[in-house]
């Protein structure tokens, strides 16, 4: 299997609202990051890759299934986790343990209780009892103890302390270790993205900016900092988007070693992941 | 599906004591009438009752949605919630029958044979079934919230119908003479009528659960 998620011509039509023909594919093996501003399309594009919403059109693949999400043998593998818990308040850790020991058929019990452990959740106290980030810790250790071989984050790690985002990216970063698993990580905390991921994948209303390689996109992209006449001697296919103030103009290119060597001897800065968004989105406004 | 069973049984342990609670205050009214066949109408309509009650937690934690995300289907999602119908009147008829017997060890008043009363019982069940049957498709469609303020509505449809098929049985001359073998074979139909009513009721719900959106 060669893709993990594989998205053709995902079109979804709301009244004010429309994900356009967004096409790309998950490599299997990877971690994805997901971006794009609130309302951009990511909790849509995700809804509609887990089948809880219709498409208008297009195609797609769960891990080299057609419409995977409706396969039950598919969803034995699929882990997703949301922004929310959404295990009923009155449920406990053992409660949880047993539903799920009843729904999948791999269901690790040693491995859901060990992580409840390592993440501190009480085994008496009922899921109302817990707080935000307790309830994200639930779902993530729910989420690891079935051998699933995608996992699939929808802002989940949001409202976790960064000391537990970090562990739980850890986490992660363990979970890939084996060549067949992947990660389609969908998140506003671009530092997390930057950390983790191989892959970004950029949504801006509805439409699919940008998908590349993390690396790629880390060694190529950089912030030009020039006065407006350096500006204009600037090469129009390498500017991304422009940001203009009193003293300076912040110019994002998308090929910063080929200013290397120019005669007008730019600052050139590497651009961030956030820097990336940031700069995109805007300039994607301006035009239209 | 099991593990959704499960889920709605851990549940409804929240309101569990409640209910006992309730249950003890039926057993004392069936002492001060000295009539204990009130208990088991009660506890087949508190029973029935839990399936909204098991209903509006699953919504108000948004349960179903992570559920599709599970091996689970939607059709998974209607069939865990008519099988919980089933099992909660079961266990309200037994739990009923049970006091009902235990109650009149102590009252010394009139004494109704128990099949009789198990039958009686049994068409107050058939009742709730398709007072359920008809509500379920509606919570399906509306949330439970907007659905529970059609139960009146429900049940006066429900009423009205079984009032509708009593006035065609007199219309047609079905209840005079009644033998035993007529009797039987009405409470047959009616009890065919019901179950076809709740299997109807169930694939109008996977029809409307099919459409829906998360």
């Amino acid at each position: 299997m060669e893709y993990a998620i594989k998205v053709d011509g995902l079109t979804k039509q709301y009244k004010d609202f429309t994900l356009d023909n967004v096409s790309f594919a998950v490599p299997a093996g990877s971690i994805v990051g997901f971006i794009g501003e609130n309302g951009a399309g990511k909790s849509t594009t995700i809804k509609a890759i887990l089948d809880l919403i219709r498409k208008d059109a297009g195609t797609i693949e769960l891990l080299g299934q057609e419409n995977g999400a409706g396969n039950r043998e598919v969803k034995e593998q699929i882990s997703v986790i949301f922004d929310e818990c959404y295990f009923p308040d009155g449920l406990m850790v053992e409660d949880v343990n047993r539903m799920m020991k009843q729904t999948y058929r791999f269901w690790e019990q040693e491995t859901f209780f060990n992580y409840c452990r390592r993440f501190e959740l009480p085994g008496k106290k009922a899921v109302k009892e817990f707080s935000r980030g307790m309830k994200v810790k639930l779902s993530i250790a729910a989420a690891l103890s079935h051998k699933a071989k995608l996992i699939i984050l929808d802002d989940a790690c949001g409202s976790l302390d960064p000391v537990v985002r970090s562990e739980i990216l850890d986490i992660f970063m363990d979970f890939i270790q084996d060549e067949d698993h992947t990660v389609f990580l969908s998140s506003h905390i671009t530092s997390d993205i930057e950390k983790i991921c191989d892959y970004i994948l950029l949504i801006h209303k509805g439409k699919l900016l940008l998908f590349e390689n993390k690396d790629a996109l880390l060694y190529d992209y950089g912030i030009v900092r020039c006065t407006k006449e350096q500006f204009r001697e600037l090469d129009p296919s390498l500017v991304v988007g422009v940001q203009e103030n009193r003293f300076e103009v912040e110019v994002l290119v998308n090929n910063r070693q080929a200013l290397k060597g120019h005669s007008c001897d730019y600052v050139i800065d590497q651009a961030s992941i956030e820097d990336i968004l940031l700069y995109v989105v805007k300039n994607n406004i301006k035009k239209m | 599906m099991k593990g959704l069973l499960l889920k709605d049984i851990f549940n409804l342990r929240k309101v569990a004591k409640q209910y006992l609670l309730i249950l003890a205050f039926f057993v004392c009214y069936c002492f001060f009438l000295k009539n204990p066949s009130f208990f088991p109408m009660m506890t087949v309509m508190s029973f029935s009752m839990m399936i909204l009650t098991s209903l509006g937690y699953d919504e108000a934690a948004g349960f179903d949605k992570y559920a599709l995300t599970l091996p689970v289907n939607r059709e998974d999602l209607v069939r865990t919630k008519y099988l919980l119908l089933l099992l909660l009147i079961a266990a309200g008829f037994v739990v009923g029958m049970i006091g009902n017997i235990l109650i009149n060890l102590f009252i010394q008043g009139d004494r109704e044979p128990v099949l009789e009363q198990m039958i009686s019982v049994a068409a107050v069940a058939a009742v709730f079934f398709l007072v359920y049957a008809t509500m379920l498709p509606l919570v399906f469609k509306l949330g439970v919230e907007k659905a529970r303020m059609t139960l009146m509505v429900c049940y006066i449809a429900v009423f009205a119908g079984v009032f509708f098929a009593v006035k065609q049985i007199t219309k047609l001359g079905l209840d005079k003479d009644l033998t035993d073998g007529r009797m039987t074979a009405l409470a047959l139909a009616a009890a065919i009528g019901t179950i076809l009513y709740f299997i109807g009721s169930y694939f109008v719900s996977v029809r409307i659960i099919r459409k829906r959106e998360w």
